[in-house]
């Protein structure tokens, strides 16, 4: 095309919009345009949307005689001029442009009057845009295969020391489960676990919206009325503590009336149930999930706000895109069984896992090999933490 | 070295220039670095109005982030900054008015981009203003049949934004 480029200028934006504009000029429509100032334009692009777009183009050209671009998420009622819907995509930018140039030259648009979003390039040959060629587009191009130890790649960056880690999710190592003495090592009975009593008392605060009581002897843990939040002084070394040691039995929750209890800490319920969950599991599994059966999380947990155990966040998102068994993921991800049931352990808590498969597009089969980059960007990511 | 994008969006004030500050080994810069970094073999360096910040990687490589322009959330040029993008990192403001209408507008502003890649919600502003609950958040996003990460995020925190983005690429790529 040996057609002179055509002089625009900028109406209703501010300094951002402009900068991104002439940005995408210079990058993409550098041969069919320049950004001038009004006095010298041969045609606008007005955001028609902003308060002075219209005002402006209106004092500036009020015979409406230069051509224009109006660039507006509706529509405008006017027609007669070229319309860009927001978000303005490249390739109708440009289209836009060519056919302001041919407007200027008197010839016929060729993307018509209003370009619609989903329209494409009518019958003109033409290339294709330019595309940015700095940036690796096909992440599955990048090289399969690691050698490095994961395991100790997932330990850092947590905010659990080594030896928190064993505490937290146990030392037990991958069993035979047709070896039945095997099998049996990794369950442990929640019933006589903290778990079931902040359960149960939850469900009561949330149905009676009254305060409950768990009878700790030493420690008191309120659960505020509604079932969300959890009133007690709970750090950490108070919980471990408290799950470590095998309840005597079966703890009573007690409706009580507020105000109870002195000044302390309010926690989110999630973030106790799933620290007393995983603390109580220590790597092994409720006797209420079966390690063969196939399940699904309905939801990513909060993993902001919930302690993160090693590779909690992989298991995490194979396990919301498939139904999987807790030893499947474990052969899937090439983990230690031990950092699944965690993970289970604390899901099965909050309540979070469903039977149900998933209708997601997203599958097993369509994930990308690009562990390599993965794995330094989390490096990058730990080692900064 | 090979270079990897990783695209920040959301409303203003959601957090997105703190949260790539958060990140970023370098002062993350709204201007000519970013365009230098897109315009690699052009002389002449452009201002672009935009967050741009970069984390190094130990294999030489590196990530870059970006935060999508612009004042307002019609916004232009998406589909440019996208491009080559490994993902999106959608912060939502529960400050705001109708954080669920924000929600359905960047889903659907981005949709092609988040079908062929993945997406991770951040809600910023939880501490000033817990309502809609996450579970809210998550219930809309089921309704667009997606079971994606929805965090709740500090921008200004680390480790909350760090923890978004390995929720990213572990959804990309859990194995
Ligand atoms: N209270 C609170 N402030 C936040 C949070 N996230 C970000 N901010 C603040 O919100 C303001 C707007 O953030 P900014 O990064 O400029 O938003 P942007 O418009 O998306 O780039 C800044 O002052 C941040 O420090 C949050 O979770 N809570
Ligand atoms: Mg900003």
């Amino acid at each position: 095309m040996a057609t002179k480029h055509i002089n625009i200028a900028f109406i209703g934006m501010g300094k951002k919009s402009i900068a991104t504009f002439d940005f995408f000029i210079r990058k993409h429509a550098e041969k069919l345009c320049r950004q001038v100032n009004i006095k010298q334009a041969e045609a606008f692009i007005v955001d028609y949307d902003s308060s002075n777009g219209q005002q402006q183009w209106q004092q500036t050209d009020p015979e409406k005689k230069i051509p224009v671009i109006l660039i507006s998420s509706q529509q405008p009622e006017e027609s007669g001029w070229l319309w860009v819907p927001k978000p303005v995509k490249g390739s109708d930018l440009k289209h836009a442009i060519q056919d302001l140039v041919r407007i200027r030259d008197n010839k016929q648009p060729t993307h018509h009057h209003a370009l619609a979003r989903s329209q494409k390039t009518g019958g003109r040959a033409e290339k294709p845009s330019p595309q940015p060629q700095d940036v690796a587009t096909d992440i599955g191009k990048i090289k399969t295969g690691y050698n490095r130890s994961f395991d100790e790649e997932a330990c850092a960056g947590l905010n659990l020391s080594r030896d928190e880690i064993v505490e937290c999710c146990g030392k037990l190592d991958d069993v035979d489960i047709h070896d039945h003495d095997q099998r049996q090592s990794i369950f442990h009975n929640d019933k006589k676990t903290l778990v079931a009593p902040i359960q149960a008392g939850l469900r009561l605060a949330k149905r009676e919206n009254k305060d409950v009581e768990i009878d700790l002897l030493k420690t008191r843990i309120i659960l505020l009325a509604g079932g969300e939040r959890i009133q007690a002084d709970l750090n950490n070394r108070v919980i471990r503590h408290i799950c470590a040691i095998p309840l005597p039995r079966r703890l009573d929750t007690t409706l009580i009336e507020p105000p109870t209890i002195e000044q302390c800490h309010v926690h989110k319920a999630e973030t106790v149930l799933w620290q007393v969950a995983l603390w109580t599991a220590r790597g092994r599994l409720p006797n209420t999930l079966e390690p063969e059966k196939a399940v699904r999380l309905m939801r990513w947990p909060n993993f902001t706000r919930l302690q993160i155990t090693p590779h909690a966040l992989r298991i995490a998102a194979a396990w919301t895109q498939k139904a999987m068994s807790p030893l499947q993921i474990a052969e899937a991800l090439e983990i230690p069984q031990r950092y699944v049931f965690s993970v289970a352990s604390a899901a099965d808590a909050l309540g979070l896992f469903t039977d149900k498969n998933s209708n997601q597009h997203n599958s097993y089969g369509s994930w990308k090999n690009s562990r390599n980059l993965f794995s330094s960007i989390l490096r990058s990511l730990r080692n900064a933490a | 070295m090979s270079t990897y994008k990783v695209i920040f969006t959301g409303p203003v004030g959601a957090g997105k220039t703190t949260a790539i500050a958060s990140l970023s080994d370098k002062p993350p810069i709204s201007t000519n670095e970013a365009a230098s970094d897109m315009t690699a073999n052009r002389k002449s360096e452009t201002t672009v109005a935009m967050d741009y910040g970069i984390l190094y990687l130990d294999s030489g490589d590196a990530l870059h982030l970006y935060g999508t322009p612009g004042q307002e959330r019609f916004d232009f040029m998406w589909d440019i900054l996208t491009k080559g993008g490994l993902g999106l990192m959608l912060l939502l403001d529960n400050r705001r008015k109708n954080p669920f209408g924000d929600l359905q507008f960047y889903l659907d502003a981005f949709s092609d981009f988040i079908k062929e890649t993945g997406i991770v919600i951040g809600i910023t502003g939880m501490d000033i203003k817990p309502q809609p609950c996450r579970e809210e958040y998550c219930a809309e996003v089921e309704k667009h049949g997606l079971n994606i990460p929805v965090l709740e995020v500090d921008a200004r925190n680390k480790s909350d934004v760090s923890t978004m983005l390995e929720a990213l690429l572990f959804s990309l790529n859990p194995t």
